[in-house]
């Protein structure tokens, strides 16, 4: 298994494109309206990132292109999850709550933790 | 929109074009989000400059993604390539597996011409022309002695050799070495019956002066040419693998040869063969006792020299005769007569074996694979049209020429690839047959024991040029298909797509080509098969069953007196005749065998014609037995009998070619002949016998002339004998009786006289059989070839016939149809075959004997019949087929 990056931004940002085309195939910029509207526009600042990271992820397989035709007909490049990107979501989302979790906990604390003298 | 340049286009036609795609990409995206603000109200130009400012650094973002972009589209053309390959390697097995009798029949004829020819070639190659693989073989010449006054080769005693070799060697000019060989046989006792085996006693140097090293073991010391040191044997490449099992340990191991035992000291290597002569597969030192060393008069040896570099033969056969002057000189009793004579390697190769053999088998090897070549392009242009349709579809659609191509050459790769692993087996196959097809008894004269080894380099060119045939013909269509008219094409209904007119006019060709292959080479092989076995068919007169035969020659000196010759000859008649047995006789000559001597003669008082050249005939002394032991049949007057002694009148037996010769159409009994043979004294001829063949020529006879032995002065003899026992079991007595009479006397040459036949006879049987295998291989393959086309083009017309009888044709008249087709191939090839077949075979007169205009008939007449049969039945049969087709399945048909 590939080791899950915690570079949280890239992270992040893959993760969420896995998530939003699990839905079903879009184009770029339907992704990052998607993202955008779902984080309140406090993730993708800049929309010109989410691209880089689609042809890295079409490079790994998680994700597989086509040409087809937008809703007002002009040519545009879906997306859409493959088998292995499927995978990749569900490790991803495991690890994303193991993490969040961990630094929830840790950023939910009440009392100051114990340590203990060796 | 921007316009795309020309050579970005052909970028694109192979792959997909990142910078656009990226750059469109974008462009969607930017678009998209200026149309959703305008549509919100915004005005155009702010829309712009906010959808830019959301996205971001588009620079940046282009580079990296064409970065990225381009790095997969290197990494998924390299798998998309391959993977049209494996899609076309599926399609084609696929493809090949949905015509079962196309691809039976191509694997059938490219196997057995892959195969039949390697395997041929390989025969060839081995026996005959490696057959004597030697360093620097320009070195070597044979030689031998020579009879001064008949003109005839004679063999060479070992007093005389051993003269030779030590004048040589301390004139040290022309020879770097002289070594001799003598053939023998031995009877090697294991367990198990004793068998024969082929071998010969060799000089120490022997093996030294041809320039070959064992692989196992050593060669003979200088010592083991020491009588008492000679106990030692080295085996051929072949004897060790076939009957010593390839035993690596077998140095030291015992042979039992004639009773002694041998300790074998080497294993030759397998590329040695010695076929020239003898065919040996035990080679044991030449080691004779003091005696026997001093005898000039037992002349047995043969001689092979190792010149020096520079020197020629001429000059090599100066040098020796100039030895042999100061020989005949010094031992003027023996040798007075003796020369000598030497010729190279090459010239007595082409003695033995003949090159018009190599040529004969080599071309009937090109014919069979000619033909199978013509069968396989005949079938590739057959599946051309099944292709055809296949192209045009596939053109329509958008597939490009070259990937067209590359789908044929993929199929007919996979079919080679197959057809490699069938010829070869079918090769093996072959090899085996022609090994397990040659008579036991006759293995012992070939190299290897006559086991035929697939070479393959030969398989490999065998293959080779069935390849290029079939990337040539399995090609060719997939290019014309690309360029045919794709709707006249899709228009046709299913197989009645037809061939241009091209290709139909190349199969036809082909076919006939074909025919015409396979008439000459029918011809030719029934024409020399017919020659061959007219060697060994032809009468013999005399029967050779169990006769055993072997020699002994008396010293001169020793021997000098004739009263002290004739008692050494009568009593050792009179010890062999008391044996159990049907007779025995002595001869100064035996069939099969040498020792034939040549009279002048004069007959009656009768002026010879040209005093220059007087007329002459074979010339030989036998005892009173002689016709009766060899059961030849006298046809007028008398045998000899014992009352003809040496003080008796002399009288002779003439053959009948020697009547019809010299004395056509009068009494021959009565009449006398002088013969210089013995002193020109006049011998009344008393008798006359059938002719009996001395070698395997079976032409019509030499004229013969046989005198009683007690009436010739001769010191060298064949003895013969008649016995209903194995005669081989005879022979430890036969030695001991000899040595009661003289122990001195050596006893050689030991052969039955079925023996010395199959020797005589063994490489034209061979051949022979192998031609006719390969006649008969050709045949088949010629008819698979005819049978292909026929059925094929049957098979296109199903749907005419189906209409045809629908519209109440009759079934004969559809027969007749097809049958036609098969006549009018018939009328092309065969005639123009036979005639080039005739032409062939009226040219090897000039090379194999035996070959007469008259007998060509038969051989041709044969050819004809059997090929016409090949194309009718191969006509017939699909036609019949067709005619009874029902006509509705038949107009169905697809």
């Amino acid at each position: 298994m590939e080791k899950t990056s915690l570079d949280v931004v890239r992270g992040t940002l893959d993760v969420l494109i896995l998530k939003t085309l699990s839905w079903g195939a879009l184009h770029g910029y339907a992704i990052s309206q998607t993202i955008r509207r779902q984080t309140d526009e406090a993730l993708l600042v800049e929309e010109g990132a989410l691209y880089p990271a689609l042809y890295r992820m079409e490079a790994k397989g998680w994700i597989e292109a086509e040409w087809g035709l937008s809703e007002n007909n002009r040519r545009a490049k879906y997306y859409r999850l493959t088998a292995d990107g499927r995978k990749r979501l569900r490790e991803e989302l495991k690890t994303w709550s193991h993490y969040a979790d961990a630094v929830g906990k840790v950023l939910g604390a009440t009392s100051r933790p114990q340590f203990e003298r060796s | 929109m921007q316009r795309v340049p020309m050579w970005r286009r052909y970028l694109r036609f192979f792959g997909p074009d990142v910078r656009a795609d990226v750059g469109d990409e974008l462009r969607f995206h930017i678009e998209t989000k200026v149309r959703e603000l305008t549509e919100q109200g915004m005005p155009a130009d702010e829309a712009r400059r906010v959808a830019l400012r959301h996205f971001g650094d588009m620079t940046e973002v282009r580079r990296m993604c064409e970065q990225i972009g381009e790095e997969n589209v290197r990494k998924l053309s390299w798998k998309d390539r391959t993977a049209a390959w494996r899609y076309d390697i599926r399609l084609g097995a696929r493809s090949l597996a949905r015509a079962p009798w196309f691809t039976a029949v191509a694997l059938i004829t490219l196997a057995a011409g892959i195969g039949g020819a390697a395997s041929l070639f390989s025969v060839v190659d081995g026996w005959i022309i490696h057959a004597v693989r030697f360093p620097n073989p320009g070195q070597l010449v044979f030689a031998r002695g020579l009879d001064k006054r008949s003109g005839g080769e004679v063999q060479v005693s070992y007093a005389d050799y051993a003269d030779m070799a030590a004048r040589l060697a301390a004139r040290a000019r022309m020879f770097q070495s002289l070594a001799a060989v003598a053939f023998d046989s031995f009877t090697l006792s294991r367990e198990g019956p004793p068998e024969r085996v082929i071998g010969a006693s060799v000089s120490a140097n022997f093996f030294d002066t041809l320039g070959a090293h064992p692989v196992l073991g050593r060669g003979f010391l200088p010592s083991e040419g020491e009588f008492g040191h000679h106990r030692v044997a080295i085996v051929s490449y072949g004897f060790w693998k076939a009957r010593l099992n390839g035993d690596p340990s077998v140095i030291g191991w015992l042979l039992n040869l004639n009773g002694e035992p041998y300790t074998v000291v080497g294993v030759l290597p397998e590329s040695f063969h010695f076929t020239l002569t003898g065919r040996s597969n035990i080679w044991v030192p030449l080691a004779l006792n003091s005696e026997e060393r001093s005898q000039r008069q037992a002349r047995f040896l043969r001689m092979i020299g190792r010149m020096k570099p520079g020197v020629t033969v001429v000059q090599a056969r100066q040098e020796l005769q100039s030895i042999t002057a100061d020989l005949a000189k010094a031992y003027p009793d023996t040798n007075l007569d003796t020369g000598a004579f030497a010729i190279s390697l090459s010239e007595e190769i082409g003695r033995h074996v003949g090159s018009q053999v190599v040529l004969i088998v080599f071309g009937v090897t090109i014919g069979l694979l000619l033909i199978a070549c013509s069968n396989v392009a005949n079938l590739l242009l057959v599946r051309a049209v099944t292709r055809k349709r296949q192209a045009a579809i596939q053109l329509s659609v958008g597939a490009s020429r070259g990937r067209l191509v590359r789908q044929a050459l993929v199929e007919t790769l996979m079919l080679f690839s197959a057809a490699a692993v069938a010829g070869s087996f079918a090769g093996i196959g072959f090899a085996r047959l022609i090994t397990s097809s040659i008579p036991y008894e006759n293995r012992g004269f070939l190299p290897d024991y006559g086991q035929v080894f697939l070479n393959w380099r030969l398989f490999a060119f065998s293959f080779a040029v069935a390849l290029v045939t079939g990337l040539f013909f399995g090609l060719a269509p997939a290019f014309e298909a690309t360029g045919a008219n794709l709707t006249a094409t899709l228009k046709e209904a299913g197989s009645a797509v037809s061939h241009s007119r091209k290709a139909r006019r190349a199969r036809w060709a082909l076919v006939t080509g074909q025919v015409i292959i396979a008439t000459v080479l029918l011809c030719l092989t029934a024409v020399l098969v017919q020659a061959f076995r007219g060697m060994w068919t032809a009468p013999l007169g005399f029967e050779s069953a169990g006769v055993l035969t072997f020699r002994v020659s008396l010293d001169e000196r020793q021997y000098a007196d004739p009263a002290r010759r004739r008692a050494f000859f009568d009593s050792l008649l009179a010890s062999v005749d008391s044996m159990p047995g049907e007779g025995a006789a002595i001869a100064t000559s035996v069939p099969f065998g040498d020792g034939f001597g040549e009279t002048s003669l004069r007959i009656g008082n009768e002026p010879p014609s040209d005093a220059r050249r007087p007329p002459k005939a074979g010339f030989s002394a036998v005892t009173a037995e002689y016709f009766r032991v060899l059961k030849t049949p006298l046809l007028a007057g008398r045998m000899f009998e014992r009352a003809d002694s040496a003080a008796a009148r002399p009288v002779a037996i003439v053959n009948e070619a020697f009547v019809k010769r010299y004395l056509a159409g009068r009494n021959p009994l009565g009449r006398l002949v002088a013969l210089s043979a013995i002193n020109q004294r006049e011998a009344e001829i008393v008798g006359v016998v059938t002719t009996m063949r001395e070698d395997n020529n079976p032409g019509p006879g030499y004229p013969e002339i046989y005198v009683p032995f007690a009436q010739a002065k001769r010191f060298s003899g064949f003895i013969l004998m008649r016995t209903a026992a194995d005669p081989l079991s005879l022979l430890p007595d036969i030695r001991r009786r000899v040595a009661s009479i003289d122990p001195s006397q050596p006893v050689y040459e030991a052969k039955t006289l079925e023996e010395r036949l199959t020797e005589g006879f063994a490489p034209f049987r061979i051949v022979s059989g192998m031609l006719a295998w390969f006649g008969l291989l050709a045949l088949v393959v010629a008819a698979i070839g005819i049978y292909g086309v026929v059925a094929f083009s049957v098979s296109q017309r199903t749907r005419e016939i189906g209409i045809r009888s629908a519209l109440g044709a009759d079934r004969f008249k559809l027969q007749l149809l097809f049958l036609r087709q098969g006549l009018a191939i018939m009328a092309a090839g065969i005639p123009l075959g036979l005639l080039l077949g005739g032409a062939a075979a009226a040219a090897l007169r000039g090379v194999v004997e035996n070959v007469a205009p008259a007998k060509l008939v038969g051989p041709l007449a044969l050819t004809a019949v059997l090929l016409s049969a090949v194309v009718l039945v191969a006509t017939l049969l699909p036609a019949r087929r067709a005619a009874s087709v029902d006509p509705v399945l038949a107009i169905r048909y697809e």
